[in-house]
């Protein structure tokens, strides 16, 4: 699943170590879903999504295949 | 984490009594018991020596736990050593079977052969009970 996690922590200034600290995940966690290799669960995206104050699905793109 | 170090305590004390109780005993009870004494009571004292200086250290460096607690509890690690476990677990089945057959070609006393098919039986058993469980 596309989404748009490095672009938002790069927007807030954030490295990966700093933006897993903040949602208590590891740093392989961030990079592995920035780079699609890993879909986070649904409370992990809520995490995310609460951290960015956006909407989930304005992070995380959905496609119907 | 008051009630982990007691637990922690308690495992430590009780394993440092069953050696001292192993060395205590020596002449009277038979070698294979105190041998079991020391076993048993050797690992008690190690895993709460273990535990109790991992609490401590824990305790003066909260950064480092906090990670740890992190890379334990993190989602996708918790993911992998599922998969990992898994993966083992498969291997495990697979082998088992192989030695199975491997008794049979090499005309071992059946008990083995059976007990080997029983522990693969277990195994699929245990894994359609417990995945009918989890379905509930």
């Amino acid at each position: 699943m596309k989404n748009r996690l490095e672009e938002l922590r790069k927007e807030k200034g954030l490295t990966q170590e700093e933006l897993a600290n903040e949602l208590e995940v590891s740093r392989q966690t961030i990079s592995s879903i920035e780079n699609e290799r890993y879909e986070p669960s649904i409370t992990l995206a809520f995490k995310i999504s609460i951290f960015f104050k956006m909407k989930i699905e304005e992070i995380f793109i959905y496609e119907v295949q | 984490m008051f009630k982990k170090n007691w637990f922690n305590f308690i495992l430590f004390f009780s394993g440092l009594i069953i050696v001292v109780l192993g060395f205590y005993f020596a002449e009277i009870i038979p070698k294979e018991q105190t041998g079991v004494m020391f076993g048993i009571g050797s690992s008690l004292f190690g895993v709460g020596l273990a535990l109790t200086i991992s609490n401590i250290y824990n305790k003066r460096h909260p950064e480092v736990a906090t990670w740890k607690n992190i890379q334990v509890n993190d989602e996708r690690n918790k993911l992998l050593r599922y998969k990992a476990n898994n993966m083992v677990k498969n291997i495990n089945q697979w082998m088992l079977f192989a030695l199975a057959i491997i008794t049979i070609v090499a005309k071992l006393p059946l008990w083995l052969t059976l007990s080997l098919v029983g522990i693969n039986l277990i195994d699929s058993f245990l894994q359609i009970y417990l995945t009918n469980k989890y379905n509930k």
